[in-house]
C-alpha cells in the first residue's frame, strides 16, 4: 500500500485513526499501530512481512543476549556477527545477483541467480534495525525488554517502507511515553497534506516531463535544451518525491505523538557538496556518518580512504548496478576535492550565486548518473547536454509538456527553496491562531485536490521503494 | 476551541475520503459509459491472490472505480490540470495506447478548443496497406462492383499552422488511388468533404473532441460515392435534421480531458419519407466465444455520441434492412464508415458492415457473406489514419483474405 494511494487515504487511514484515538489506553494504542502497520506492509508484501518480523525477533533476542557478555572483544565479534546477520536479507535481496552477476562476466562461471524480487523497504527497516543493536552495543540504550514495542518501532508504518531512517535511540522513550496533543495533530495533518501535494503534483508530473525527455524512446531525439531541461525536472522530481514522502512520514508521526527528526532541508540551496549531503536524506547520511565513518576513522586517521568507504556504500544502498557505483565514485571525488581546495583556503561554495550553481551542476551530474542505469544512454544524454546531437533548440513537441504544465512548473522551481515557507510565514506568523486555522484549511484543500488527482492517476508508486 | 476547530475540519475532510470511499461497497454501477470500459468489480479474496498481489490492485482498482461522484472528481482533477497550461499554445500529445501499434506514429493536437489527430506518412505501412488492400480487391469476384473510398481525417482541413504539423493523407491517398487496379473505382471523397467545409464549417463536419466525423461529414462522401456507383446523388432536402445528446468524444476521455473542451453536439438525420431502418448486429461474446445477435435501429441517439450510427460497440459484421429495390452493398471498413453506410440505406435493399478487426471468420467467411448475401457492390471505405498504422491491414491479410 502507499499513501498516494485511494485505499489508504480512504480507507486505510481514517479507520486507523478512527480506531487509535477511540482507545484511551497507550498499550492499545501501539498494539493498534502494530496491527495496522503490519496490515499495511503485508499489502504490498504478503509473504515477506515473516522476514521482517523474523528479522526482529532475531534483533530482539539477540540484544538482550549481548548483555549477558561481559568481554569487551567478544562483544565486538559478537556485534559483528549481529550486523552480518542483520544484512544477510539484504545482501540476499538486493545485492546477490549484481555480485554474483559480475563474478559470472568476470570470470565465466555460471553460478546461479535467484529470481526472487526485494521486499519493499528493506533498505530501511534493516537500517533501523541496524541502529538498534549497535546502540545497543554502544550501550546508548538499553536491550527492548519487550518485543512488540520493538516491532512497533521497526514496522511503524509511517516511516517503514521509505523512511526517513528513524533511529531508535530518538524514539526508544516516545514508544512508551508520547503524548498526542490537538496541536500536533493539527501540524501532523498540515504536514502529510504537503508531503502528498509534493507527491502527487509535483513529483508525478515533474516526473511525466522528465520522461517526455528524457525517457528511452525519446533520449536518442532530445535536443540540448530537452536534456537540460528533462534533467532539470528529474531534479525535482527526486525531491519531491522523497521529501514529500518523509514530510507524509513525519506528519503522520506527529499525529501519533512521536516526533522524527527532519530528513530534508532546503537540499538545492546548499553551499557545497558537503553541505548538500547534510540537508539531502540527512538520516541516512548520519546513518552512514556514525555507523561507519566514524568507526572507520572519520576524519582523525584515513580520511579519504573512509569517505571513499562511505560513498560507495551510499551509493549501493542506492541500488545494486554499476551506476550507482559510479554515483558514489563521483561524489566521493568531488567531496575529496572539496576537502583538498579548503586546505589551501579555496572554499567555491562562499562565492555568492556561482558557488550555488556550481553545487547545482554537480548535483545535475550527479542525479545524471542515478536516472540512467544504462550507461550508453547516459553517454547519448551527456552528449545531447553539450550540443552534439542535431537539435539544439526544443521544436514544438519537445516543449508540449512545458506549455502543458507552464504554470506548475513556475510553482515547483522556487518551491524547492525556502522561498514558499518564508511568505507563508511573513502572511500568517508563526504561533498565531490564524497561522493554524489557514493550515487547516490548506491541508483539506490539498489532501481535496490530491484525491481528485489520484482518481485520474494509475497505480503510483514511491521512488524510493526500490532502496 | 480555537484549535479544535482545526482539527475538526481535518477530521471531516478524512470522514469525506472516507464516505466517498466506502460507498464503492454500495454502489452497483458496473460500467463506465464516459470510459466505455467496464468497472472493476469487488474481487474475490483467494490466498493465491492475496499472495501474488493481485488482489491488492484489483481492491485499489475496485476503490477507485467506484467512489461516490467519481466523474465529478475526475472533471475536477481535469480543470486542476487544465489550469496548469499556458493557454493558446498547441500542444502534440503522444496516443497513450501505442502497445499494438508497433512503431507506428500517433499524435494529437490539442488546442483550446478541439483535439485534433495528426497524420503520418510511413513508407512501409503504405505499401503495406496499398498490398493488402490491392489483395483483398483481388479475392473480390469480377461480378462484383468494387469502389475504394479513402475517407479524409480533420487534420487536411484544419487552418495552416495546424495542418502544416502533419503530413498529408491526401497526397497518400492520391499514391494509392493512382496504383490502384482499374477494375476498382477510386473514390476523391477529400474534394467532395473540402466542398462540405467550404460549406458548412469544419466543426459541422468533423467533431471537435472526438477522432471521428459528424453524419454531415459522412454525407458529403457517400454522395460521392452514390455518384461513382451510378445511383440517384443524396439529396439533404430529403432528411430531417435531429438533434441528439451532447457528449464527449473519445479523443477527450481518451486523454482526460472530459469537461475541459465544449462538448460536441450530435446531429443525424433521417429520410423524410422512410422510418429509421433496422439492423441485425452480430457480436462476440466474450465470455461464451459465440457470435450473439442484437436487433438495433440504424440510427439510435441513446447509443450516445458516434455509437449513435449503426451500432455501440465492436461487431462482427452488421445487416442493415435498406428501403432500396435490390442490390446489396457490402462495405468492409473501419468505424468511419458506419455514418458513411446511414446515408445509403434507400439506395440498396441490403447493406452488410464488416469492420476486418471484429470479423469473426469462423461464423462466416468474407468469401460467404458475399454468396450469402448476393452481394452486388463491394466498397472498402477506410479512415486515412489506416494508411500509416499497420493493425488493420494485417488483420486483412491475416483473418480476411488467408480464409
Amino acid at each position: 500500500m502507499v499513501f498516494s494511494s485511494i485505499s489508504f487515504l480512504g480507507i486505510f487511514l481514517p479507520i486507523f485513526l478512527i480506531a487509535y484515538f477511540l482507545i484511551p489506553k497507550r498499550g492499545y494504542r501501539n498494539a493498534m499501530i502494530i496491527v495496522f502497520s503490519l496490515f499495511f506492509y503485508a499489502w504490498g508484501e504478503p509473504i515477506w512481512i515473516l522476514g521482517m518480523i523474523g528479522l526482529t525477533f532475531v534483533d530482539y533476542i539477540l540484544a538482550l543476549l549481548e548483555a549477558k557478555i561481559k568481554n569487551e572483544k567478544a562483544r565486538k565479534l559478537y556485534l559483528f556477527g549481529v550486523v552480518v546477520i542483520n544484512l544477510l536479507m539484504l545482501f540476499f535481496f538486493k545485492y546477490y545477483n549484481f555480485f554474483v552477476g559480475n563474478i559470472n562476466d568476470f570470470l565465466g562461471l555460471n553460478i546461479p541467480l535467484h529470481e526472487l524480487r526485494m521486499p519493499i523497504g528493506i533498505s530501511f527497516f534493516t537500517f533501523q534495525a541496524l541502529t538498534y543493536v549497535v546502540d545497543v552495543h554502544r550501550k546508548n540504550v538499553e536491550p527492548q525488554k519487550n518485543y512488540f514495542n520493538l516491532l512497533l518501532y521497526i514496522s511503524m508504518f509511517p516511516q517503514l517502507i521509505a523512511g526517513p531512517i528513524v533511529r531508535y535511540a530518538d524514539v526508544e522513550k516516545q514508544i512508551t511515553n508520547r503524548k498526542e496533543t490537538i496541536d500536533g495533530f493539527n501540524y501532523g495533518m498540515l504536514r502529510f497534506a504537503i508531503g502528498l501535494a509534493k507527491k502527487v503534483i509535483f513529483a508525478n508530473y515533474a516526473g511525466l516531463i522528465a520522461k517526455s525527455f528524457l525517457g528511452a524512446n525519446h533520449i536518442s531525439k532530445v535536443s540540448t535544451a530537452g536534456a537540460w531541461f528533462g534533467m532539470i525536472m528529474f531534479l525535482c522530481q527526486l525531491y519531491y518525491d522523497f521529501s514529500g514522502y518523509s514530510d507524509m512520514a513525519i506528519g503522520l508521526g506527529k499525529i501519533l505523538g512521536f516526533t522524527y527528526k527532519e530528513n530534508f532541508n532546503y537540499p538545492y540551496i546548499a553551499k557545497n557538496v558537503n553541505d548538500l549531503w547534510k540537508r539531502w536524506h540527512i538520516s541516512l547520511g548520519e546513518f552512514f556518518r556514525d555507523y561507519v565513518y566514524i568507526p572507520l576513522g572519520g576524519n582523525r586517521k584515513h580520511q579519504y580512504f573512509n569517505i571513499s568507504v562511505v560513498w560507495l556504500l551510499t551509493g549501493l544502498w542506492h541500488g545494486a548496478n554499476w551506476n550507482y557505483v559510479l554515483w558514489g565514485v563521483f561524489f566521493v571525488i568531488i567531496l575529496i576535492s572539496e576537502k583538498l581546495l579548503k586546505k589551501i583556503n579555496v572554499d567555491i561554495g562562499n562565492i555568492p550565486v556561482l558557488g550555488n550553481l556550481g553545487l547545482l551542476l554537480i548535483v545535475f551530474v550527479g542525479w545524471s548518473l542515478f536516472y540512467f542505469e544504462d550507461l550508453s544512454i547516459l553517454k547519448q544524454f551527456f552528449l545531447a547536454c553539450v550540443g552534439l546531437t542535431n537539435n539544439i533548440a526544443m521544436g514544438i513537441r519537445e516543449s508540449t509538456p512545458i506549455y502543458q504544465y507552464f504554470f506548475l512548473i513556475c510553482v515547483m522551481l522556487p518551491g524547492c527553496t525556502p522561498l514558499p515557507k518564508l511568505i507563508a510565514t511573513k502572511i500568517f506568523p508563526e504561533g498565531t491562531t490564524r497561522r493554524v486555522f489557514m493550515g487547516s484549511i490548506f491541508s483539506c484543500a490539498l489532501l481535496f485536490v490530491c484525491f481528485c488527482l489520484l482518481l485520474r492517476q494509475s497505480y503510483n508508486p514511491f521512488m524510493y521503494f526500490r532502496f | 476551541m480555537k484549535k479544535i476547530v482545526p482539527m475538526v475540519m481535518s477530521l471531516l475532510m478524512l470522514l469525506f475520503m472516507f464516505v466517498a470511499t466506502a460507498y464503492a461497497f454500495f454502489d452497483k454501477t458496473t460500467m463506465s459509459k464516459s470510459e466505455n470500459r467496464e468497472l472493476q468489480a469487488m474481487p474475490e479474496l483467494t490466498a493465491k491472490d492475496w499472495v501474488e498481489g493481485n488482489y491488492q490492485d484489483k481492491l485499489d482498482g475496485f476503490f477507485s472505480d467506484h467512489v461516490l461522484n467519481r466523474s465529478k472528481f475526475i472533471s475536477f482533477a481535469g480543470y486542476v490540470e487544465d489550469k496548469l497550461r499556458l493557454p493558446g499554445k498547441k500542444l502534440i500529445l503522444k496516443d497513450v495506447e501505442v502497445e499494438n501499434k508497433g512503431n507506428n506514429k500517433t499524435e494529437f493536437v490539442f488546442l483550446d478548443d478541439r483535439i485534433v489527430p495528426l497524420y503520418y506518412h510511413n513508407d512501409e505501412s503504405l505499401l503495406y496497406f496499398f498490398n493488402s488492400n490491392n489483395a483483398l480487391f483481388g479475392c473480390i469476384p469480377d461480378n462484383i462492383n468494387k469502389y475504394y473510398c479513402i475517407f479524409p481525417g480533420r487534420i487536411e482541413f484544419e487552418e495552416e499552422s495546424v495542418r502544416k504539423l502533419s503530413d498529408s493523407g491526401e497526397e497518400d491517398a492520391k499514391i494509392i488511388y493512382d496504383n490502384t487496379s482499374d477494375n476498382v473505382t477510386t473514390i476523391n471523397t477529400y474534394d467532395a468533404v473540402r466542398k462540405g467545409v467550404e460549406e458548412n464549417g469544419l466543426n459541422s463536419l468533423y467533431f471537435r473532441t472526438d477522432h471521428h466525423w459528424t453524419a454531415l461529414g459522412a454525407y458529403y462522401a457517400a454522395n460521392e460515392f452514390a455518384k461513382a456507383a451510378k445511383k440517384q446523388e443524396i439529396n439533404i432536402a430529403d432528411y430531417t435534421k435531429i438533434k441528439g445528446f451532447d457528449f464527449e468524444g473519445f479523443l477527450s476521455v481518451k486523454h482526460n480531458k472530459m469537461g475541459l473542451l465544449k462538448p460536441d453536439v450530435l446531429y443525424c438525420y433521417t429520410r423524410k419519407t422512410t422510418p429509421i431502418c433496422n439492423e441485425i448486429v452480430r457480436y462476440k461474446n466474450e465470455d461464451t466465444g459465440e457470435l450473439e445477435i442484437r436487433n438495433e435501429k440504424v440510427i439510435d441517439t441513446y447509443r450516445y455520441g458516434y455509437y449513435t450510427f449503426v451500432e455501440r460497440s465492436s461487431f462482427a459484421y452488421a445487416e442493415i434492412k435498406g428501403t432500396g429495390e435490390d442490390g446489396c452493398l457490402l462495405v468492409l471498413g473501419d468505424s468511419y464508415s458506419l455514418a458513411f453506410s446511414t446515408w445509403l440505406t434507400h439506395l440498396y435493399k441490403t447493406i452488410v458492415i464488416v469492420d476486418p478487426r471484429y470479423f469473426d471468420v469462423s461464423d462466416r467467411s468474407l468469401q460467404q457473406l458475399l454468396v450469402d448475401y448476393e452481394v452486388t457492390d463491394f466498397v472498402v471505405g477506410i479512415e486515412q489514419s489506416q494508411m500509416s498504422v499497420d493493425i488493420f491491414n494485417k488483420i486483412i491479410v491475416d483473418v480476411i483474405i488467408d480464409k
